[in-house]
């Protein structure tokens, strides 16, 4: 037990490091509300903090490579950024913020968004930024 | 057709298409998932600083504008 003990120590320190801004970002957005400079400060702040973390620690440098099996993918990330520019230019076709707007009005809701935007920025930070020794 | 309906059918045929290929993937179909594949994009420095700053960006423009 006491060889694991260090790294487990390790781990909590990194998730507890992530939670507080974390908890912080999320109060702040409730808290503060739309159009509010309170939320932009602390969304912004998250994002440029976990932005940095993922550049230093080479987030995902060692992640498997896919090739052109994940043309798919490309496409279709190619169709989604390309209907947002029609619907951006177009003033009759409202844009994906226009349409969740009235949903994330409701504190609950742009609390819940915040919540899953951050663990899709944890997931980010989590890709493998090195081999498992013996691979 | 208003603008308004055009638009959700679109999301929807895009959030339909995603979850199939997400699907194809699980099932050992000859692509990634979308975890595999934003995974990948981020093998490089340039990849990895698009993918972080779409993430941020998205958050920015969602949840604080």
């Amino acid at each position: 037990m006491g060889e694991h003990a260090p790294v487990v120590s390790s781990q909590r320190i990194r998730r507890f490091a992530f939670l507080v801004p974390a908890l912080a970002c999320v109060a702040s957005v409730v808290a503060f509300g739309e159009l509010s400079i309170g939320a932009l400060v602390a969304v912004a702040g998250t994002g440029v903090l976990v932005t940095l973390v993922g550049l230093r620690g080479r987030a995902g440098a060692a992640a498997p490579r896919v090739g052109r099996r994940a043309l798919p993918w490309a496409a279709w990330l190619g169709a989604a950024v390309s209907w947002e520019l029609v619907a951006l230019f177009d003033g009759d076709v409202p844009t994906v913020s226009d349409l969740a707007d009235p949903v994330l009005a409701h504190p609950p809701a742009r609390g819940a968004a915040t919540v899953g935007w951050l663990v899709a920025g944890a997931w980010l930070l989590a890709r493998p930024s090195s081999r498992p020794a013996g691979s | 057709m208003t603008g308004s309906s055009a638009s959700v059918i679109a999301l929807a045929v895009l959030l339909v298409t995603g979850l199939a290929l997400e699907l194809a993937a699980r099932r050992g179909r000859h692509v990634p998932t979308a975890g595999e594949a934003l995974g990948a994009a981020m093998r490089t420095t340039a990849g990895r600083a698009t993918v972080l700053l779409a993430w941020a960006w998205l958050g920015v423009h969602f949840l604080a504008r």
